[in-house]
């Protein structure tokens, strides 16, 4: 006698588009953090992810997916955010209330915010090239060799910037603490 | 490397391994940048901005690419003045008088002045004959006056589409994209003319005007309703 027997239907292949919206999903956590530490205002971050999901969409059917894709975004996150520097410095920033992230605990990660937030002072005082390559390199672990690759500037380039950035951050982070000691 | 140098680096270490970590995003914000993300996908509508350069460097030599631009444009437009004028001289002998505001709408006692004070007037006969033909020419309007003129033929149109005249929609509508291809209100016109499309039975054109709108006007507050007018004429 014969039996019926279920057959798992065979998984459907994901759409270009499906694909490229979850890798963005991966990352969109790195991609807000990226922005924040590149300077951009807490208000302004969601458009400019955006931003960086339309250039990683018109893209994705040249990239290579195989590789991590997070210093390809970081790239990106980069471009965008020097234009919306250039675009910005010619305009009057409204301030309006920011958004305050109440899901992180309160008093347990006091310390460790605290040092965020020093650390994102500091690097606004350090100029926009070299401090790309600080976060790409101290803070995302990327190497040098893909950091010159994604930035499309020499590796001799990037340990200069890096060098610099690094004195430069220092100094920043003096600055910063013996003001706030006053 | 002085003891207060060390621990000046120690610090920046420490700093530095704060940093690393990346905070998780709250699932409201998450969720809203990904169905934007999707919205934009469906829509078909993801035109990268075009403010992104390809490359790092071409950050830099923006303020070089902006002073040549500058440099050209200050150039471009004092030969085009200088040819303006020259043209304008040229056409003084025959029709200094014709050079109203489009030509149409030129005042007679201004005429009547303008044809005395010219150096080489011609006979009045002639004068009478190129101010009732007068060449087009074409003057940037005033700020303030084009808005205007754009605002008085939009008005018109709306009114032909409320009274279902869609033919003269359609011709009032190509008059401003004419008039004023990159006017203020194009994003109105160019909406516009998708219902204008729709309405008169066009659904294939409305179609294609419907997704040239939402190419060039991604982010405007139109785009859902001019999709839909051209989505549901063209699917009757």
């Amino acid at each position: 006698m014969g039996y019926l027997r279920l057959l798992k239907a065979p998984e459907k292949e994901p759409t270009a588009d499906e694909a490229c919206l979850a890798a963005f999903d991966k990352d969109l956590d790195y991609v807000f953090e990226t922005l924040r530490r590149l300077g951009i205002r807490a208000a302004e971050t969601e458009d400019l992810a955006h931003d960086v999901f339309l250039v990683l969409h018109r893209n994705w059917p040249t990239l290579d997916t195989s590789r991590t894709l997070r210093p390809y975004l970081f790239g990106i996150a980069f471009r965008i955010a020097c234009a919306h520097k250039r675009r910005r410095s010619r305009e009057v920033y409204c301030s309006t209330l920011e958004a305050v992230d109440s899901a992180v605990g309160q008093e347990q990660n006091l310390q460790n915010r605290e040092s965020v937030a020093l650390l994102l002072s500091a690097l606004e005082l350090v100029p926009l090239p070299r401090r790309a390559v600080i976060i790409m390199h101290e803070l995302d672990e990327v190497p040098v060799s893909v950091i010159a690759e994604v930035l499309a500037i020499t590796r001799f380039g990037v340990h200069a910037r890096l060098r610099k950035g690094r004195a430069e951050l220092a100094c920043a982070v003096r600055k910063l603490q013996n003001r706030s000691r006053r | 490397m002085t003891s207060e140098e060390a621990s000046s680096a120690a610090e920046l270490k420490s700093l530095l391994q704060h940093g690393k970590t990346v905070s998780t995003l709250p699932r409201v914000i998450r969720s809203r940048v990904l169905g934007r993300a999707s919205a934009s996908i469906l829509q078909g509508a993801s035109s990268a901005p075009d403010h992104v350069s390809s490359s790092v460097r071409s950050t830099w030599p923006m303020a070089w690419v902006a002073g040549v631009s500058f440099v050209l444009a200050v150039g471009g437009v004092a030969i085009a003045r200088h040819g303006y004028q020259r043209w304008a001289a040229a056409l003084v002998p025959t029709g200094a008088a014709a050079l109203g505001p489009t030509g149409a709408a030129a005042s007679p006692p201004h005429d009547a002045k303008s044809a005395v004070n010219a150096p080489s007037a011609p006979s009045p006969a002639t004068s009478v004959v190129t101010t009732a033909e007068p060449p087009r020419v074409s003057r940037p309007a005033p700020v303030i006056e084009s808005y205007a003129a754009e605002l008085d033929l939009l008005r018109r149109a709306q009114a032909a589409y409320g009274h279902r005249d869609f033919a003269t929609t359609l011709r009032l509508l190509a008059e401003h994209g004419r008039r004023f291809p990159s006017g203020r209100l194009a994003e109105e016109r160019e909406a516009l003319r998708v219902r204008a499309l729709a309405g008169s039975g066009h659904s294939g054109a409305a179609r294609m005007a419907a997704s040239s709108f939402a190419v060039r006007f991604p982010h405007s507050v139109l785009l859902v309703r001019t999709m839909a007018a051209g989505d549901a004429r063209a699917d009757e």
